[in-house]
């Protein structure tokens, strides 16, 4: 699944390992999530969000 | 609790209980052979690597909860695959043993096959899922 992850960090700054801090993951989650080799849970993904202020579906799109 | 956190924790464990586990294997062939224990004794020792084996078992499971999803996700597939090598081997030969006399092999070894391929199962979808970027 494609996502703006890292665009949204980068715009903020943050390294993946203060991402990963601030969503209570390990880096090489943050890493792999924005690689788009795994995708992450509802949860995790509502979390994603939560922090960059900004709509689920705005961040994640799906692969169609 | 973070990874690396949760990582230590995982090895203070599961290390000191592998070397124990041999060791006490070693040495109740080694009573075995040397025919110093009687045989209700050695079934009695018997529980002790068993109750070993729990504990490695139990601290991986511990381990799996406090990771993140993401590395839960490759310490499942590396369990999995173990799990597949270990019954199909115990299925496959068992079948070679029941109808064509092929030599027996002792289940002790299922164990340690176990951790063996959930091992390189680990080391071989670390780095093909980015897990070590």
């Amino acid at each position: 699944m494609k996502n703006k992850i890292r665009e949204l960090r980068g715009e903020r700054g943050w390294s993946q390992a203060v991402l990963a801090d601030k969503l209570e993951v390990s880096r090489q989650s943050v890493n792999a999530i924005e690689t788009g080799r795994y995708d992450p849970s509802l949860p995790l993904a509502f979390s994603i969000a939560r922090l960059f202020g900004v709509p689920i579906e705005e961040i994640f799109a799906g692969d169609e | 609790m973070t990874s690396d956190q949760a990582m230590r924790r995982y090895l203070t464990v599961i290390i000191p209980a592998a070397i124990a586990f041999v060791g006490v294997s070693f040495v109740l062939k080694a009573a075995d052979n040397a025919n110093v224990l009687p045989l209700p004794a050695l079934y009695a020792v018997s529980i002790v690597p068993v109750g070993i084996m729990l504990g490695m078992f139990w601290a991986h499971w511990r381990y799996m909860g406090e990771i993140d999803e993401f590395l839960r996700s490759i310490q499942v597939k590396g369990a999995f695959a173990g799990l597949i090598f270990v019954l199909t081997v115990a299925t496959g030969w068992g079948w070679l043993e029941m109808f064509a006399d092929a030599p027996q092999l002792s289940i002790f070894w299922l164990n340690p096959l176990y951790w063996i391929i959930y091992s390189i199962a680990v080391m071989w979808f670390t780095p093909r899922d980015g897990a070590e970027q």
